[in-house]
């Protein structure tokens, strides 16, 4: 197989040897883990086609992989597998500054793009906490998002077509390049299918203006449900801020122990919030001003305002330093993501950090307030698996909270394998079946990253004929 | 089909008559079923399953002519307009849900009761939520950032196989599993019906003022509309039309009171009266005249004055009627017999075209949908695995799914 593979025309590298395969056993989500038979990196779609058509013909699954950032484990190899992995396809192929779109293949780091498109004043604006690493692919495949997803999105409305590599080797265009509907939006579906139909070859996506103005703030609170109520003033008052984010006490005290992530927040404060203002000068100082003053309306001990770019990046560092200081308390870190109606954010955080204390586990909460987003973040070690079969029972119970909040499972990680058998949770048997329609339809034989994201019938495991053993997570 | 049968049984015969003389296209529409929870939507659904019978679902009825012809021999019209009721409003969540069957403008005011809009279209005088997001209508607001699926949180869908499924959640933020809600949206009900939906409400603007100019031609209206993009005048929407000799050039600005007036004075023109964005608003949905069909083209908005040459080459100036420069959309009524060169003109240059009001004779022998996109034996596959018996409007969608 290996030696078939190093063959195929613009397949530059081929791995196999167990010490090569190593980092490629698992993504972010570090603790589920898979041993591929070999990591090939394609540079080109006709490449990618050539590996799928040859996996294909080999019965051998196939896992496509962009940085291997992403926490849900949708890029988890099964074993045995060929892993695709797409780094070394990273170029820019075309930018149409007149239409405020680019084309670009899959590997790109999602930063890079921004960089090389920043001279035309144009951005693009999903932005992972990730982004330095995470690829354009990774991100179509989880629909990322980030901190400014509040007011712009997720990856969805900023992709407008993609072309892909179908399971079974063709190459298809999904969606216009100009973004107008034709046909069912499979674009839509493909976005945030986590690599299950198909492999991203390259994508058209949006591009935005820098906005003229950014004010950016940090409100500290005595209570946590100050904060969150600060957080609903602001939404009910008409304003969308760019970002709105929320650190707890424990992400704050991780935060000024850490001598690498030190930022100044306040130590005293049950929580902080970060709220970026972004659009033209004279409308962002009047937002400024009125939520600062909702900030203090509702309790604020203290408002910074940032009052240069320096500031600013100062304020910042801390919320995308908070998953790093993190890594001082415990040598593992589990990111939760699950996202609830704001208003529940009080009630919803109180809940899952009173469940971590009666289960002795460390958590702290960073939150995307804005938009509902929880990231509880679980500090452990995975040696110990009375620990670990705390996390899990945790992570678990954290999700059951969130989901009878009216919540759901998953802002911007996905589900992957992580938690592809709580999809129960929020949809029963004839929800789910539609999404497996769609999956049969690209991927009637489960070639492509199998096991991932929609759940087996529950009562067909046993009897259905593509089951591999795919379903069993090993937690 | 005969009364007296299935349909019946489910809505009760009081909701289920054979409309005399009605036909969509110029296939005739058997019986008219009015459902009144997504339960009986689902039974009717399986119930045509059962009988071979092909089903339009219908809301208000203002696109229903949206569409190829059915391919089917009658058909039955699932009237959904019992399903009109405001299910829930969180204005400090920002979401409603609503059944399908209600009024967008229904929605629109009780959303400003809560000092809330919504974003969908209310150009079209009668349309329903479940008419809107099946068929994804727009207005002269069209933009990219503007679009009907990217205000949809959830939807509650009814399949052929009898199932109330729901898909998306009522949150504002959510990657759970596979987004069905943007594959059901604009898909013309061929997968199935849609019974609710949630949906994302915004603040509502504190000032709604429209600008505009007079300009010697199109192409000067597309420079003028390039400008304001590099102004960052950020319309919420911008369109061009014929007037006399002239092109007039009208954009709307909407948000905060001290954000619209910066925005005001970057535009440089003169401020118009709120109704010459109505008037837009109507000519974009009006009917057109006796023999004239109405298409959209649509492309980059760098391809706007190459879709109004085609346009013009194939059927005359005044075949141009509204001109959306941003978003790369032109409106078009050229006379039928002019429809086959502006398509074909059209797909040699990969501008999409939708051919919204036509002739049942012309739809015989045409795809309204011009020429079909890469994808489609995906499409068609997904057809099949959704409505194997092809019993939700067969043959209305793109190349005749």
């Amino acid at each position: 197989m290996t030696d078939r593979l190093r063959r195929l025309p613009e397949v530059v590298e081929v791995l196999e040897q167990p010490s090569e395969l190593f980092v490629y056993e698992s993504d972010g989500l570090t603790l589920l883990r898979g041993r591929p038979r070999a990591v090939v990196f394609p540079t080109s779609t006709a490449a990618v086609a050539s590996v799928v058509v040859l996996c294909r013909e080999a019965g051998v699954p196939f896992v496509p992989r962009g940085a291997g950032t992403g926490l849900s484990g949708g890029a988890t190899p099964v074993d045995g597998c060929v892993v695709i992995e797409c780094s070394r396809m990273d170029r820019v192929l075309d930018i149409d500054a007149t239409n405020r779109t680019a084309t670009v293949q899959p590997g790109l780091v999602n930063a890079e793009l921004s960089q090389q498109v920043a001279p035309l004043g144009l951005y693009y604006a999903p932005d992972p906490s990730s982004q330095s690493a995470c690829t354009i692919g990774g991100n179509v495949a989880e629909n990322s998002g980030g901190p400014h997803t509040l007011k712009y999105g997720t990856t969805s409305p900023h992709v407008l077509s993609l072309e892909v590599v179908t399971p079974d080797g063709a190459v298809v265009t999904l969606g216009r390049r100009d973004g107008h509907a034709q046909g069912y939006d499979l674009r839509g579906v493909f976005v945030g299918s986590e690599g299950t139909l198909g492999v991203v070859t390259a994508a058209t996506v949006r591009l935005l203006p820098f906005p003229e103005s950014i004010a950016t703030l940090l409100a500290s609170f005595a209570e946590l449900v100050t904060a969150c109520e600060a957080v609903s003033a602001i939404i009910a008052a008409g304003i969308v801020p760019a970002a709105l984010e929320l650190l707890d006490d424990r992400t704050i005290a991780a935060l000024e122990d850490s001598p690498d992530f030190k930022s100044g927040y306040p130590r005293d404060a049950r929580a902080v919030l970060l709220i970026e203002l972004d659009g033209r000068e004279a409308a962002v100082a009047l937002e400024r001003a009125h939520v600062e003053s909702l900030c203090r309306e509702r309790g604020a001990i203290d408002v910074r305002v940032a009052a240069d770019e320096a500031e600013r990046l100062a304020l910042w560092r801390g919320r995308k330093g908070a998953f790093g200081a993190m890594g001082r308390l415990a040598p593992d870190l589990y990111v939760h993501d699950a996202v609830v109606p704001r208003t529940r954010l009080p009630d919803v955080v109180a809940r899952i950090n009173a469940a971590a204390e009666a289960r002795g586990v460390r958590l702290a909460n960073i939150l995307h307030a804005g938009d509902g987003n929880l990231h509880p973040n679980i500090t452990f070690d995975k040696r110990d698996p009375v620990a670990l079969e705390r996390v899990r029972a945790l992570g678990e119970e954290i999700l059951e909270i969130c989901v009878a909040a009216g919540g759901v499972l998953s802002g911007e990680h996905g589900i992957g394998v992580e938690k592809r058998d709580y999809m129960t949770l929020l949809f029963n048997e004839e929800d789910l079946e539609p999404m497996r329609w769609v999956h049969d339809v690209f991927d009637p034989r489960d070639d492509c990253n199998p096991g991932k994201v929609i759940p087996h019938p529950r009562a067909c495991t046993e009897t259905n004929p593509k089951h591999r053993g795919y379903d069993v997570v090993r937690f | 089909m005969p009364p007296g049968n299935g349909f019946e049984g489910i809505v009760g015969a009081e909701h289920v008559r054979i409309p005399p003389g009605e036909a969509l296209d110029d296939v005739p529409v058997h019986l008219v079923v009015r459902p009144g929870s997504a339960a009986e939507v689902a039974a009717c659904l399986a119930e045509a399953r059962a009988r071979g019978a092909a089903l339009v679902a219908s809301g208000g009825g203002s696109k229903l002519a949206w569409g190829n012809r059915c391919d089917a021999p009658g058909l039955v019209r699932l009237d959904l307009g019992r399903l009109d009721r405001l299910v829930e409003l969180e204005a400090a969540e920002g979401i409603a849900t609503v059944e399908a069957g209600i009024d967008v403008a229904a929605l629109a005011n009780a959303a400003a009761a809560h000092g809330l809009c919504t974003l969908l279209d209310t150009s079209h005088v009668g349309g329903t939520v479940g008419g809107s997001l099946a068929t994804e209508a727009f207005g002269p607001e069209f933009s990219l950032d503007r679009r009907t699926r990217n205000e949809v949180l959830g939807l509650e869908v009814a399949l052929v196989e009898g199932t109330v499924t729901r898909s998306g959640g009522r949150v504002v933020k959510n990657v759970t599993g596979f987004d069905l809600v943007r594959l059901y949206c604009g898909s013309f009900g061929t997968l199935g019906a849609i019974t609710s939906a949630t949906l994302r409400l915004r603040p509502a603007p504190e000032l709604c003022w429209v600008y505009g100019v007079e300009l010697a031609d199109f192409e000067a209206a597309l420079v003028r509309a390039r400008e304001l993009v590099e102004r960052a005048v950020d319309p919420q929407g911008v369109a061009a039309r014929a007037r006399g000799e002239r092109v007039e050039l009208v954009w709307l600005l909407e948000g905060g009171r001290v954000d619209v007036a910066e925005r005001a004075r970057r535009s440089e023109a003169e401020r118009r009266d709120p109704t010459d964005w109505e008037s837009l608003r109507r000519a974009r949905v009006a009917d057109p005249a006796e023999g004239r069909a109405r298409v959209r083209l649509f492309a980059r908005p760098s391809d706007a004055l190459g879709m109004i040459g085609a346009v013009e080459r194939a059927a005359g100036r005044d075949a141009v009627r509204l001109v959306l420069p941003t978003a790369g959309v032109v409106f078009a009524e050229p006379p039928e017999e002019a429809l086959e060169p502006l398509l074909q003109a059209a797909a040699r240059a990969s501008y999409g075209v939708f051919v919204e009001r036509v002739s049942a004779a012309w739809k015989a022998d045409h795809d309204v949908f011009g020429a079909p996109p890469d994808a489609l034996p995906l499409m068609r596959a997904l057809k099949a695995r959704f409505d194997p018996g092809r019993v939700l409007a067969p043959g209305r969608f793109v190349a005749g799914v």
